[in-house]
């Protein structure tokens, strides 16, 4: 059995998070979507390690990405 | 006022109203035709002194209800936001307490018991400028010489609200990835 995916969306909430088996289509497709949407609003997507290291900018959907971080466009405040 | 028993047609009532619009002190005599309880007390106990006393008390008595109302009501309102502040205010903090095990998982150990401890953390980015990111959302993240001395301070994060630790980690995420963007981005704050 694979273990999940995690895509977590930085947000107002404290972060939204979906999971996936890359092994289920259904569920790979589901995160795609999320992924997709998220990045037509100019969100940068990590694809990071659960155990912290330095993470990398993902510009297209990985189904096998162990985790991945989405956060909204950076501004300068 | 005896005769006024000996008349065989007359009702006690109608005798009180009769009685009462011609022979009260202060009755007018003109109204004794009226044979109307309310009308003939009206008239027979002074007219129109009467009469403002009794809007006098309706005043009161409505001016009293209506601000009982309005105290109740603003007393439940109270209520309601203080109970709605509570609300809000556990729900930031669930927030917050999600957004920093997020944050906790992206960072080594040491990173981690900084933020612990101080609520912020360094971090060196690929160009080895070592960077301490505080508790905040702008202008938190300090440019060092080193651990005890900071240059300046840069203001970039997401453009959205978010908590602060979610703030942290996109902001450590961009200095790991791409620190000349988010220089560039960044308003300097010396």
């Amino acid at each position: 059995m694979s273990s999940l995916s995690e895509l977590a969306v930085i947000d107002q909430t404290g972060d939204t998070k979906t999971m996936w088996d890359k092994d289920k289509p259904d569920e790979v497709k589901i995160a795609e979507k999320t992924f997709n949407k998220l990045k037509k609003k100019n969100y940068i997507a990590y694809k990071v390690k659960r155990n912290g290291d330095k993470g990398e900018i993902m510009n297209t959907f990985d189904p096998k990405a162990e985790k991945v971080i989405m956060v909204p466009p950076v501004v300068g405040g | 006022m005896a005769a006024y028993f000996d008349d065989s047609n007359a009702t006690a009532w109608y005798y009180w109203v009769t009685s009462s619009a011609s022979t009260g002190g202060t009755c007018s005599t003109s109204t004794s035709s009226n044979n109307t309880a309310w009308y003939a007390w009206n008239n027979s106990t002074g007219t129109s002194t009467t009469t403002a006393y009794i809007d006098e008390a309706n005043e009161v008595w409505e001016r009293w209800t209506e601000n009982q109302h309005s105290a109740h009501v603003q007393a439940q309102q109270q209520e309601l936001a203080r109970k709605r502040r509570i609300r809000e205010a556990r729900i930031r903090r669930m927030k917050e307490l999600r957004a920093k095990r997020l944050l906790k998982q992206h960072l080594n150990e040491e990173q981690r018991a900084m933020l612990n401890d101080k609520d912020h953390f360094y971090m060196r980015a690929a160009s080895g400028q070592l960077y301490r990111i505080r508790n905040g959302r702008s202008g938190n993240v300090d440019v060092m010489h080193d651990e005890s001395r900071r240059q300046h301070s840069l203001c970039a994060h997401p453009n959205d609200y978010c908590p602060n630790y979610d703030t942290m980690l996109a902001q450590k995420l961009m200095l790991e990835t791409n620190e000349e963007e988010f220089k560039r981005i960044a308003n300097i704050h010396h």
